[in-house]
């Protein structure tokens, strides 16, 4: 195994996702374990200046592509990446766990007969094999899983690597775009109202559960998440109340979220739900309930109405706001 | 006279899952999970994809299939597919520990070989998570996929699906034979009929012996994730607030 990896990125309008510099910093520590280069690729519609701004990540050499659209083209998008992993004698292939993200890893692994590990949480090398730590049964248990050989491609979920600046040479390397008949189309895209951050990238989630009572409910929990620049997520019996909808579900049928803090209102704590938070850094329960298996695990709680102490803490928040 | 819709084929991959209420249990001294006496369960996210094909059957007219990969006890995730309404099963015997790519070369020479208009899965299972094999068998077969799809419309040999994205919401149009993966809220998963159990118990399952396929991935090592030290409780009610803030803005520098 030459031990090279190649990281795939992806982007919106202004800038590469988050979880793209997370990927490419987490595979240029890979790379030097395992003695082989690190290889960004940028798709079509990158920022101009993609080469500079992966290389400050650790890009050794950044591929970018001549022709194609910015427009969504996963046919496209399968064939490019196998012609990327082709130019950079790649063994390790690691993609953004994103929705795109993950599709392709999966395209691209069938048609490499790869070994794959999807969100992994720590990727290493043991005996000259790729080492990966994943979790299983939702979060249950912890796996270290061993692939033998290569090639291996591996998802990575945003806020889990950290995006370490670490100056690499980011040599460009130009390919042509595959021309490619795309077997489906997109019809429609609807922008989501950018007012909070991705549920699954933010830095701060305010969740609410059952105990908010209401979908009108959920305003005060908004006002909070709009003080701390925070997504909102909702329990299970929130979502399936019809007071959130289902793209903000977090658990084990839901989303999984790696926040800095976590804050569950009204949240009894059920392991499935446990199941999509627990990588949180910090995790504070508000609860009525003093029994309520939340404040077994949180790291603080309070005992207490959400709807006093939320509207108290956006409150206190807000006026040291207000100071700084 | 309204002409009738041309019947279509549809095949659901289904997996045989610890329940969610489980506790899981490392075998001790060993890389291994203990399942014993663990209840098994048809994987949840199936459900969404069973019931989207019994949709599309009544609709359309034609069939629905089972297909599962597994050891002989997850024949029981196919008979409770028939107890939903799902017409036929097919069990592809094999060792329980395959990864996701022998999974996906196993079930695609499966599908193959019985022919489909569409083929659905659950967007991922949720013992291993990997979200993998659905759009890996796509590839494998050269057929268009779209994952996680939360709205679904089949006509005139088109597929048309809508799924959440990061930032959105994309609608995207592909042409049959396809696979879909199902997210939740698709539908809302009917439970198994009384009289669809007695069927399920009376059906003969056909079984086919797994080939010969690679595992490259191997399991070295177990652990319960690290666990938090323990709720520390601040206080009752809006007193609590100033210590929540303190630690908020100093110990997590958030604001």
């Amino acid at each position: 195994m030459a031990g090279n990896v190649l990281v795939f990125t992806e982007h919106t309008e202004s800038d590469f996702r988050k979880v793209s510099y997370e990927a490419v910093s987490s595979g240029a520590d890979l790379a030097a374990q395992l003695g082989g280069t690190v290889t960004a690729v940028a798709w079509p519609g990158a920022p101009g200046d993609a080469t500079q701004r992966l290389a400050a990540f650790g890009a050794q050499k950044v591929i970018v592509f001549e022709g194609g659209s910015p427009e969504y083209a996963p046919d496209a998008q399968v064939e490019a990446a196998l012609a990327a992993q082709e130019t950079a004698e790649a063994d390790v292939l690691i993609f953004p766990a994103t929705v795109h993200g993950q599709e392709l890893a999966a395209r691209v692994g069938a048609r490499l007969k790869a070994a794959v590990g999807s969100e992994v949480l720590e990727m290493g090398v043991q005996d000259g094999q790729v080492e990966v730590v994943r979790a299983l049964y939702g979060g249950k248990v912890r796996a270290k899983v061993r692939y033998e050989g290569a090639p291996v491609v591996l998802t990575v979920r945003p806020n889990t690597f950290g995006a370490e600046k670490k100056e690499a040479a980011g040599e460009r390397v130009t390919l042509s775009w595959p021309e490619v008949e795309e077997k489906g189309r997109v019809v429609d895209i609807q922008k989501s109202e950018a007012t909070r951050p991705e549920l699954t990238e933010a830095d701060v989630v305010v969740s609410g559960g059952r105990g908010v009572g209401s979908a009108e409910g959920f305003k005060v929990l908004e006002e909070l998440a709009d003080v701390l620049g925070a997504a909102i997520g909702a329990s299970r019996a929130a979502v399936d109340a019809g007071w959130r909808p289902q793209s903000e579900q977090v658990g084990q049928t839901g989303k999984v979220v790696t926040p800095k803090l976590y804050i569950a209102c009204g949240i009894s704590g059920s392991i499935q739900h446990w199941a999509g938070m627990s990588g949180s850094k910090c995790v504070v329960g508000i609860n009525k309930d003093p029994q309520a298996p939340i404040f077994s695990r949180a790291d603080y709680g309070i005992v207490g109405d959400l709807f006093e102490v939320v509207p108290e803490l956006t409150k206190q928040l807000k006026e040291i706001k207000g100071q700084s | 006279m309204q002409e009738k819709e041309v019947e279509v084929k549809l095949v659901v991959a289904v997996k045989q899952v610890p329940d969610t209420e489980a506790s899981i249990r490392i075998a001790p001294g060993e890389a291994k999970i203990d399942l014993s006496g663990v209840n098994m369960i048809l994987n949840p996210y199936d459900e969404y994809a069973i019931e989207e094909a019994l949709r599309l059957r009544d609709a359309h007219g034609g069939e629905v299939w089972a297909v599962t990969v597994g050891p002989d006890a997850a024949v029981d995730v196919l008979r409770t597919a028939i107890a939903m309404g799902v017409n036929d099963a097919v069990h592809i015997k094999a060792a329980d520990v395959l990864d996701p790519l022998a999974t996906a070369m196993l079930l695609a020479d499966q599908v193959k070989q019985m022919g489909f208009d569409l083929l659905l899965f659950g967007k991922m299972a949720i013992d291993d998570a990997q979200m993998m094999v659905g759009p890996m068998v796509a590839e494998l077969l050269s057929v268009p996929v779209v994952t996680r799809v939360s709205k679904l419309e089949v006509t005139d040999g088109r597929l048309k699906a809508e799924r959440d994205v990061e930032g959105g919401r994309e609608t995207l149009e592909a042409p049959l034979p396809a696979v879909v993966t199902a997210e939740k809220g698709l539908n809302e998963p009917r439970y198994p009929s009384l009289k669809g159990k007695m069927m399920a118990k009376k059906k003969v399952i056909e079984t086919v012996e797994a080939g010969e396929v690679e595992v490259r991935e191997k399991i070295v090592g177990l652990n319960y994730p690290p666990s938090r030290s323990g709720t520390k409780i601040l206080g009752e009610g809006v007193d609590a607030v100033p210590e929540l803030v303190r630690i908020i803005r100093d110990e997590l520098k958030l604001v």
